[in-house]
């Protein structure tokens, strides 16, 4: 793998003018879509492109794009849909917020190419509402991109349709799970829908949809113009490409960096994020976002890929590298994240609403010196309650992954707090 | 029942253009429920139970249904809040980098605390989950901006331009202007 293949979506971030028209095309976008309407290749073809190259969800559960796009039945009488999932939330990740801010137009181009691959002629593109700056950026484009013929009808004289809509949410971290961004989208609250059936075949306003996380989609141009061999040949098997890590917390130069899903973690802090303040001691990394369970620092020569972290009981969620020194009091850490996880609860399950609420409540009384040594134990007893199948949608298993990890990885910190604790019966 | 009294509410000129544009987005107008609302709160200030009604009468929907739909999202406000409302980051990032700090000064410099209005209706303070600025912690939303890397001064300066612009006078912030540097991003092997 040579070093001049690389970035890809990142390539044009921080390039003057890189969210306008004129700077896309000077920076090679809309090339991709450009070949599929000059060459018109059957639309299955295309899906399989994406197969071949490998490329997985960015978004969170890192599933096959081409095989998500597989699903959606071809002879559908009605309308098909894409939404475009833009409503970046998880706690650590602001990657999506980067690349629809800095490049567009990638994003619109990797729309037209699933559009043209599943034969959908409407997309919606769900933008988190507290992105002003992203949306401003993507309302522009868009209407760059229509008043240019690159959306629309007959775009370029190819026949081919594609609208193209924005729409912004209005503050809710469970509109980023897909079934709750289409009920929001469809104008209601964003409480998650029973599974099946999946978008694929009911999605919004029940008609077949797909749902891909911005970044995602940013990819698919390039595996368009460079072929699926190429990109299949980053990373390592089954974990293929690039992805854009968001790397935050006790490190120098906290930021994005697009690498290969092979580089390791310690890799990524050490050599890339330029290492920890104070050359203090690393403690903990949350190596996917919140929701992803923390690695204690003797695991961090483990490779970012889906499957690598999924082998060692975590995840690569949303790409969100979280890095905790040992400055770090990791109870206050976890507290703060069930805080958040019991926040964000749509409150449709009870073992997700009462779940994150109790787990918040005891861990605040574990902070404040009231905490028994056995509310650890029932910390991890509710934690297996909550998860494993019992709610309609992924946000209470993924509060228990800072919880569990926390108090598995980290136990002596819980142990102190709750050892301190006055006895006052 | 009783007729309920029509408010006097209704969007401008240039709301109602935008507001027939959202409704042309989709086959069901619905789903123009949310897009209209923050329309209407940037109009009216907040959403009253005037405006409310005035949401659900323009897209033939039942103000309780309105309602349930506003209280479930964060960015729309049933209570007045402030000409400006500042909105702090409290997650775990933002918390590793001052935010707590951040809080408290800014309740100090306003005279109100987290949840309150200046008497003078100019400012608002609230708590915010991940806002997705971590490399900039600690950060806050207003004006549908990000407002990054704060530190006192920063928040002075941020305050006291938004207190000459609503003087009447000339140099609040340009929300255009508040960029958040991509330069540091490293993007090659």
């Amino acid at each position: 793998m040579s070093v001049e293949i690389l970035p890809i979506v990142t390539k044009n971030v921080g390039k003057e003018g890189s969210h306008t028209l004129e700077g896309a095309l000077a920076g090679g976008i809309y090339q991709g879509i450009q070949r599929i309407l000059d060459e018109k290749p059957d639309p299955a073809e295309v899906i399989e492109t994406v197969k071949a190259s490998g490329l997985r969800g960015r978004g969170g559960a890192g599933f096959p794009t081409g095989v998500k796009w597989g699903f959606v039945p071809k002879d559908h009488a009605g309308p098909k849909y894409l939404c475009v999932n833009g409503d970046e939330s998880e706690p650590g990740t602001f990657k999506d917020r980067l690349l629809m801010e800095e490049d567009p137009h990638r994003l619109v181009e990797g729309i037209l190419i699933a559009c043209y691959a599943v034969g959908i002629q409407t997309a919606y593109l769900y933008v988190r509402g507290e992105f002003g700056r992203a949306y401003r950026r993507l309302r522009a484009a868009v209407d760059e991109a229509y008043a240019a013929g690159r959306l629309g009808r007959d775009i370029l004289g190819s026949g081919f349709d594609c609208e193209v809509h924005l729409h912004r949410g209005a503050g809710a971290y469970i509109c980023g799970e897909e079934t709750g961004l289409l009920e929001s989208l469809e104008g209601k609250r964003g409480q998650p829908r029973p599974k099946p059936p999946f978008p694929a075949l009911e999605g919004l306003y029940a008609c077949p949809t797909v749902v891909n996380n911005v970044e995602t989609l940013c990819f698919v141009p390039d595996i368009i113009t460079r072929g699926p061999e190429w990109f299949a040949g980053i990373g390592f098997e089954r974990n293929a490409g690039t992805r854009v890590f968001a790397v935050s917390g006790h490190v120098n130069k906290p930021g994005c960096y697009e690498l290969p899903l092979n580089v390791t973690c310690r890799e990524l802090i050490y050599d890339h994020a330029g290492g920890i303040p104070g050359g203090r001691k690393l403690k903990a990394v949350i190596p996917g976002g919140a929701s992803a369970p923390m690695l204690t620092a003797d695991e961090i020569d483990v490779r970012m890929g889906f499957d690598t972290l999924a082998a060692i009981g975590t995840m690569g969620g949303s790409g969100a590298v979280i890095v905790m020194d040992e400055t770090t009091d990791i109870v206050r850490a976890t507290y703060i994240l069930m805080r958040f996880f019991h926040h964000e609860s749509c409150g449709q399950c009870t073992p997700c609403r009462e779940g994150t609420g109790w787990a918040y409540r005891i861990l605040g009384r574990i902070l404040d010196g009231q905490g028994k040594p056995e509310d650890l134990d029932l910390l991890l007893e509710m934690a297996g309650n909550i998860k494993g199948g019992r709610c309609l949608c992924p946000l209470g298993d993924a509060a228990c992954g800072p919880l569990e990890s926390g108090i598995r990885k980290f136990p002596k910190e819980f142990e102190a707090y709750v050892r301190r604790a006055p006895t006052l019966v | 029942m009783n007729e309920t009294p029509r408010t006097a509410l209704a969007f401008s000129d240039g709301a109602m253009t935008e507001f027939e544009r959202l409704c042309a987005q989709y086959p069901l107008r619905r789903s123009a429920l949310i897009p209209t609302l923050r329309l209407a709160q940037e109009e009216f200030g907040y959403l009253s139970p005037g405006a409310i009604q005035y949401v659900a009468d323009l897209l033939e929907l039942s103000a309780m249904d309105v309602l349930s739909v506003t209280s479930f999202y964060e960015m729309l406000h049933t209570k007045p809040v402030g000409k400006r409302h500042l909105w702090v980051c409290q997650n775990l990032l933002c918390y590793m980098a001052g935010a707590e700090d951040v809080i408290r000064g800014l309740e100090r410099k306003l005279g109100i605390r987290v949840g309150q209005v200046t008497p003078d209706g100019r400012f608002s303070l609230g708590r915010a989950e991940c806002l997705g600025a971590c490399d900039h912690a600690p950060m806050m939303w207003c004006d549908d901006n990000l407002h990054v890397d704060l530190t006192p001064e920063k928040l002075d300066a941020l305050i006291d331009g938004w207190n000459r612009e609503m003087d009447g006078g000339e140099g609040g912030p340009d929300p255009a202007e508040e960029t958040i540097p991509a330069d540091e991003t490293e993007a090659s092997a």
